[in-house]
């Protein structure tokens, strides 16, 4: 896995393989089955509120220039 | 990605999300009351609730369950007989004109132990049921449902080319990036990638168990008739009973089938779950996965004798299993919650799709503003400026 594909891929196959954990989960049994599964069906609604509620996005560019700024 | 390639996906993303928006929309706005119906029902007080007793409070004959539920309907015939999946502590006895009717059923809830009437709820009446059409048939039965279905096929369709055209628009983006400087174009695109991606799994998972359930009618039918015609051909010229034989003696018959199961619901004979000569009881396991399998167990109503413990086919065991997976009632209220914020994000999802495409008439194209990586074959100025049109249009 080349480093271009981990950053576009990375965070979705992450949060796809736990979503799919906590749906399954939930199913096999109870107590602790049901909070893997609340675990794992939080963690995509805890990023999307987090992204989308941050005031300054980590832009692409600025993270460059972050990153520059720190090497000079 | 080649610049032929994306416009191929953009067309296929742009029809299969336009012709299934609106629909999708009705779907997760009715949806999202339906994940919490028990609660909602509690509180408008239309859900039975039986008297507290001591768990080992001896169980009243289902035959005396029935008696008491047909006295409050004399005139109709029974259908079912089940109860909720977390409360045995009373029974719901379905009437209707014709076991076969589907309409205009009256429910009857009786007390399992005292075999009291506890109440007659009307589950074809309210907000909560008009919702409830709204999502399953649009008030048209089959073709409703199978209309449904086909729309949830197209969202299907849409999650994946959608998918697909996460790549070119996010790869100069950090995950999670919201641009909120540039247009609202951007952001509302921003957001539109960031939740259409991360909700990707559970929309898909929840738009496909949608879809087998909207075939749920034509599967039973077809299992009657590959299935429970064979089982039933030597009936096949006898005159159905003119008396059922004891409820309560054939569903013990259906105990002792299956002694690791317990009961789930029971079809009267001549329903569509059942066969004209059969009380058809349907046993389920009770761990969170078996307790959707069900197993019928074939009484004869005349004689009540064993006829055959039926495995379900394939097909109905996916049904079955797709169910929980479509309603996130399995997992406790957290779990709802969380459904019900997915569903929220979806919303949002479709709702930013459709005024990305009522705004797609801008001097510059969406791709050029959002800075979409795009291989244009030999870099032609032309080539691009054919896209932004395409992809404008």
């Amino acid at each position: 896995m080349n480093a271009a594909f981990r950053r576009l891929w990375g965070w979705p196959l992450l949060l796809g393989l736990v979503t799919a954990i906590g749906l399954i989960s939930a199913l096999v049994g109870d107590g602790a089955y049901d909070m893997l599964s609340w675990l794992g069906l939080g963690m995509p609604v805890a990023v999307s509120l987090w992204c989308a509620g941050r005031k300054k996005p980590a832009s692409h560019e600025a993270s460059l220039k972050r990153r520059a700024a720190k090497k000079g | 990605m080649k610049s032929s390639t994306i416009k191929t996906w953009a067309w296929i993303h742009k029809w299969s999300s336009l012709a299934c928006t609106v629909f999708m929309l009705l779907l997760c706005l009715t949806g999202l009351p339906l994940i919490f119906h028990h609660e909602i029902g509690h509180l408008l007080g239309t859900e039975v609730e039986a008297p507290e007793m001591p768990a080992d409070t001896p169980r009243a004959s289902l035959d005396r369950v029935l008696e008491a539920a047909q006295a409050r309907q004399p005139d109709k015939v029974p259908q079912f007989l089940s109860r909720e999946i977390d409360d045995d502590s009373f029974w719901y006895v379905t009437f209707a004109d014709h076991p076969l009717a589907q309409g205009d059923t009256k429910t009857v809830a009786v007390d399992a132990r005292t075999a009291k009437v506890l109440a007659e709820p009307k589950f074809d009446e309210g907000l909560m049921y008009i919702l409830l059409k709204l999502h399953v048939d649009l008030f048209a039965n089959l073709p409703g449902k199978l209309f449904l279905g086909l729309m949830g096929v197209l969202l299907l369709v849409a999650i994946v080319s959608g998918t697909v055209l996460y790549a070119p628009f996010m790869r100069r983006q950090d995950f999670g990036t919201v641009r909120r400087n540039n247009s609202p174009r951007v952001k509302w695109l921003d957001l539109h990638n960031l939740l259409g991606i991360v909700t990707l799994v559970w929309a898909m998972v929840v738009g496909t168990t949608g879809v087998i359930n909207t075939w749920a009618d034509l599967m039973l039918k077809y299992w009657q008739h590959d299935q429970l015609s064979t089982l039933l051909a030597p009936y096949k010229n006898q005159a159905p009973p003119e008396r059922y034989a004891s409820l309560q003696h054939s569903y013990e018959l259906a105990r002792a089938a299956e002694p690791s199961k317990t009961l789930s619901f029971i079809a009267f004979p001549g329903t569509a779950f059942s066969s004209p000569h059969h009380y058809a009881i349907f046993m389920r396991g009770d761990t969170p996965l078996t307790s959707r399998l069900i197993k019928p167990v074939l009484v004869d109503a005349g004689e009540s004798k064993l006829t055959a413990s039926v495995d379900l086919p394939w097909y109905l065991t996916a049904l079955l299993v797709s169910q929980p997976l479509h309603f996130g009632d399995y997992g406790g209220m957290p779990m709802q919650i969380l459904w019900a914020l997915l569903d929220v994000f979806t919303i949002i999802v479709l709702g930013s799709g459709l005024y990305l495409w009522l705004k797609r008439r801008q001097p510059r194209s969406l791709i050029e503003e959002a800075e979409a990586v795009v291989d244009f074959p030999s870099g032609s100025a032309a080539a691009q400026g054919d896209l932004s049109k395409e992809s404008a249009s």
